[in-house]
């Protein structure tokens, strides 16, 4: 039993720590090291891949044996502000000077629409009404009981030895200790100076905002002792005899807060599966924001063997003298005897991570306005703490002593009360101190909330591009799952910024984004059924490989030439193919094999005219003279878009003028027959609708020539219901491949959207890996199993297919850039009302079938 | 594969007394209650003796009225002590311990009050600039947050 030592009360104005150099504070109890955890991506993981960190993690631990260590989760407001000054920056205005090497694409305000700074203004309300936040795992270990000048802080952070022994032997551990925590599992960087002066503003002003002009200016390395009062002055905290709150006032710029602090005690963490959710992933995802506190020491089992000794004759006597007295024991004394000879053989004979333990105290914080409040958001803390994540919570006294100690470098009022003992394995699976819900790119579009945590996704477009990764995004899901909407959405954002954007849009969601009022002038709309004759030329959709785009790497480029005329070739044989009868087609399957000869005797050269296949097509004997015989008669009807006028040259850069007329081009088929989604056998088509996939497959085609205007522009595709051009031979797979190298290169982003993941794997099965994000809606039952390798996910027993199947319209399972897995739920209500009636797609108007309780027995809501 | 913590065997059993096997006692109480009843009967049963001193004035031989002095005391000390332990020892757990009360005791002494002045006034950071200042001796420097 350890008695507490009397000691003077600590003013509010005085912080224990007196110095700070990089990562390290000087305290009275010794010198703390800082760090910040990488994200643990603990939710969207396989169970093999989870059980490796939690492993990672034990041993991490294991290489923290005889040091304090103190585990702070904490979180603040998503920063809205910096998101909106980003894009701002990024993009600026045309009329501001552009940053060097850089030109202003950002589209000009439209007189009557909405201008880029009320999008701007519309995201942050919609982050800020959904109370989005983001978490921080920092993790500090007391390197040395020794206490040290503030000035030996400098000599402690030397990478090479020092002479004096103390300091050297501090030195040691410092390293020692730096390299155990960036090792897998905990991924940690030693914290900067401003983040630890924020997290101790943060911990002092409770509840508060700390504005970033509280924050130590960034030239600075380290504080000192005088610099204590730029964080103790602006906050007031005092507590009444007994009572179960801190009250603070806290002032910050010319605002005071007053907020009233409860602390809880973990007072026990219940038995636990090993997967089960962590604890601390479970605090992420609590609707209200919270601070997490764990302080322990971590002790080698080897070290508490007597202790281990002593519980288990302990529980033996206890059961014993139930027996003497001729009582039955209790089911907790056996469990107890269980679990301390289990406890005692892991001290004697298991390996590091199985005999080491962690024993301190978890704490708990909440912060509100009133005490009132605090008081009921503790208790619904409390109710579902225990409800849902395992944990016991007790609201006990002494509050102002625990609230300091969230402060780093304050020490943890240790009273013998309270304190939990755990194994590394078991603070592996549920106090995975840095699990993070992250998704997304750190700026870009805002899509909306993920799900498990309170963070937001944004979804940067050319975050493949900056990655050095494929720039292809696969949307998947069923109708009115959302995908169209949230594509329409991306070509919307893309527009705006000023980036050359193309969409294909068979079915036609799409075309209603060309008349928006903040797109005027700067889009339009082109239908291939009055586009002009020869728009589609086969010959020119695969462009020329430049020198210079190799890098003048003349041997590259001869391959990169050979290979795009191989791909024309491939290209022309398909189309030539799909512009034949499909009854023809059936009967003679010969038809293949006199293209395949008479296209490659052609050959591949940029700009051929199409009319010179048809002319070798004809010289192919009976059947060759046949099929140019259908060829021609095509050429009048369903194939004026790929056949010029006969002799006129074919002009190379028709397509390229077609696609520079806007910002925004969307292509659209309103005029063209399309293939019925209801029936799936060619044979019941239409002649025009036989002929289609092969038109779609050019359109395709030409939309990606935007990509190769220049390298340095960036470029968005997007091309909506791929299962229209899935039924085309050879030339798709070698499109798909073709576009996921060049994406990276390009600084491209291509979007394809589908309706079923067997469209695209039956195209590619390797898709899943060449595709570097990947957007999975609701499917049906038969398609959702089919998604797992989309989402790169090997796990036989996972539960993405029953995840897909209930997600509800704007739900999506992200694979995104870096390979995390993720739900998320696609937030429209920051987009314009044109924005939404143009992406609506929904028959009778958004939200016309209303579910709602009130309506249900017939009354008006 | 289930996990517990050690608490279980470490923390949460307590040891208690029925009494000699052949003899057991008609209740049962943990060894801490045992311990309190030992620490408190002698303390509050001395009190009771010595508040007991109108009975000096009584006219029986001095011993024995020591003696019943005594005598009262250790009864009356040892049934408050015994009640007080049944009234308070409920909130000696395995984890509020008799440490943990105490500390929370000296803590709840200490704590700073309504009125308690801080080294620092609060009016001092109700401007609208506030950044971190170097103190030094003699004078006072307030770093320019516009110079970067």
């Amino acid at each position: 039993m350890k008695f507490p030592t009397l000691r003077p009360a600590k003013p509010t104005g005085t912080l224990s720590a007196y110095a700070d150099a990089g990562h390290l504070l000087a305290c009275p109890d010794g010198v703390w090291a800082y760090y910040a955890l990488a994200g643990q991506d603990m939710l969207g993981r396989t169970e093999a891949e989870v059980m490796t960190v939690q492993r990672a993690q034990a041993h991490r631990w294991g290489e923290l044996r005889g040091h304090r260590v103190m585990v702070r989760q904490t979180s603040h407001p998503w920063d809205d502000h910096a998101w909106a000054k980003r894009i701002d920056r990024e993009h600026p205005h045309p009329d501001e000077k552009p940053t060097p090497n850089e030109v202003s694409r950002r589209l000009t305000n439209k007189p009557g629409a909405p201008t880029f700074k009320d999008v701007l203004t519309a995201g942050q309300a919609m982050v800020q009404g959904a109370k989005r936040r983001k978490s921080a795992s920092v993790l500090g270990v007391r390197i040395s009981t020794r206490r040290i000048k503030g000035t030996d802080l400098d000599v402690v952070l030397r990478p090479e030895p020092v002479a004096d022994a103390k300091l050297e032997a501090i030195r040691a551990a410092r390293v020692r200790i730096d390299t155990a925590v960036a090792k897998p599992g905990f991924e940690g960087t030693p914290l900067a100076p401003n983040s630890i002066a924020w997290l101790t503003h943060a911990s002092l002003g409770m509840g508060a905002p700390v504005p970033p002009i509280l924050l130590d200016h960034p030239g600075r390395k380290s504080w000192d002792e005088g610099a204590i009062a730029g964080f103790t002055n602006p906050v007031q905290a005092h507590a009444d005899p007994y009572s179960l709150f801190t009250e603070l006032h806290i002032a910050r710029e010319s605002e005071v807060f007053t907020r009233h602090v409860a602390v809880q005690y973990v007072e026990r963490f219940m038995d636990r599966h090993q997967l089960s959710e962590p604890f601390l992933a479970w605090t992420l995802a609590y609707p209200e924001p919270l601070e997490i506190l764990g302080v322990f020491d971590v002790i080698d089992g080897a070290k508490l063997k007597r202790q281990a000794e002593k519980a288990r004759r302990k529980a033996r006597d206890i059961q014993d003298h139930n027996l003497e007295h001729g009582d039955d024991p209790l089911p907790y004394m056996a469990r107890g005897i269980e679990l301390a000879l289990q406890i005692e053989d892991e001290f004697h004979t298991g390996d590091t991570p199985t005999r080491t333990r962690l024993r301190g105290c978890w704490v708990i914080a909440v912060a509100r306005e009133t005490e009132h409040e605090a008081r009921g958001a503790a208790k619904a803390l409390a109710v579902a703490a225990e409800e849902q994540a395992g944990a016991v919570l007790a609201h006990d006294f002494g509050q102002f002593d625990l609230y300091r100690a969230f402060t780093p470098g304050e020490p943890f009022p240790f009273t013998g009360g309270y304190q939990t003992q755990v194994s590394a394995k078991y603070a592996a699976s549920a106090l995975v101190p840095n699990v993070s819900v992250e998704a997304g790119d750190p700026t870009g579009f805002l899509v909306g909330p993920v799900y498990g945590g309170r963070d937001m996704m944004t979804l940067d477009p050319f975050g493949g591009a900056h990655r050095n990764l494929s720039g292809v995004q696969l949307e998947c899901g069923n109708q009115g799952s959302g995908k169209s909407a949230l594509a329409g959405a991306l070509l919307w954002w893309t527009s705006r910024l000023g980036i050359r954007t193309v969409g294909i849009d068979p079915s036609g969601p799409w075309k209603a984004l060309t008349a928006l009022p903040d797109l005027k002038g700067d889009a339009h709309y082109l239908d291939m059924a009055s586009a002009a004759q020869g728009t589609l030329v086969p010959s020119v959709m695969v462009p020329e490989p430049r020198l210079a785009d190799h890098d003048d790497d003349r041997v590259a480029w001869r391959e990169a030439v050979a290979s795009a005329d191989a791909n024309r070739v491939e290209l022309m044989v398909d189309t030539l193919a799909g512009l034949l009868p499909y009854g023809f087609r059936q009967e003679e399957r010969k038809h293949v094999a006199v293209l395949t000869t008479a296209c490659a005797e052609v050959g591949g050269a940029y700009g051929e005219d199409p009319w010179r296949y048809v002319s070798a097509v004809e010289q192919r004997g009976t059947l060759g003279r046949e099929i140019a015989d259908l060829l021609r008669a095509a050429s009048e009807l369903r194939g004026t878009l790929v056949f010029p006028k006969p002799g006129t040259e074919v002009d190379p850069e028709k397509a390229r003028r077609v696609l520079n007329r806007a910002t925004l081009t969307i292509i659209g088929t309103h005029g063209l027959a399309m293939p019925p989604s209801n029936r799936s056998d060619p044979a019941t088509w239409t002649p025009a609708q036989q002929a289609a996939p092969a038109i779609l497959n050019l359109m395709v085609n030409l939309a990606t020539l935007a990509m190769y205007s220049d390298r340095n522009e960036p470029t968005h595709v997007a091309i909506d219901e791929l299962r229209q051009v899935a039924s085309i031979g050879s030339s798709l797979p070698s499109f798909i491949n073709r576009i996921v190298t060049d994406t990276r290169k390009w600084r491209a982003f291509v979007n394809l959207l589908f309706h079923a993941p067997k469209m695209v794997t039956d195209i590619d099965e390797s898709i899943g890996n060449l595709a570097g994000q990947v957007l999975i809606g609701r499917l049906d039952k038969q398609d959702a199993a089919l998604a797992k390798p989309l989402l790169r996910d090997d796990d036989p027993d996972s539960l993405v297919p029953e995840l897909v199947q209930d997600q509800t319209a704007g739900e999506f399972v992200v694979r995104d850039w870096l390979g995390r897995r993720r739900q998320v739920y696609v937030d429209q209500s920051w987009w314009s009302p044109e924005l939404l009636a143009a992406l609506d797609t929904t028959p009778g108007g958004r939200g016309r079938y209303d579910d709602s309780p009130s309506s249900l027995f017939g009354v008006p809501a | 594969m289930i996990l517990s913590t050690d608490d279980a065997a470490v923390r949460d059993l307590e040891l208690s007394w029925k009494g000699p096997p052949d003899s057991p006692t008609p209740w049962e109480a943990r060894y801490s209650a045992y311990i309190g009843v030992l620490v408190l009967a002698p303390l509050i049963g001395f009190a009771v003796s010595l508040l007991l001193f109108p009975m000096e004035w009584l006219p029986w031989n001095s011993l024995v009225v020591i003696a019943l002095r005594g005598l009262l005391g250790f009864v009356v000390g040892l049934t408050l002590a015994i009640l007080a332990v049944r009234r308070w020892g409920v909130l000696v757990t395995p984890t509020r311990t008799p440490s943990h009360h105490l500390a929370v005791l000296l803590a709840e002494v200490f704590t700073p009050r309504r009125k308690t002045t801080t080294t620092h006034t609060l009016g001092r950071s109700m401007t609208s600039h506030v950044c971190v200042v170097t103190l030094q001796r003699g004078k006072h420097e307030v770093p320019n947050p516009e110079a970067g």
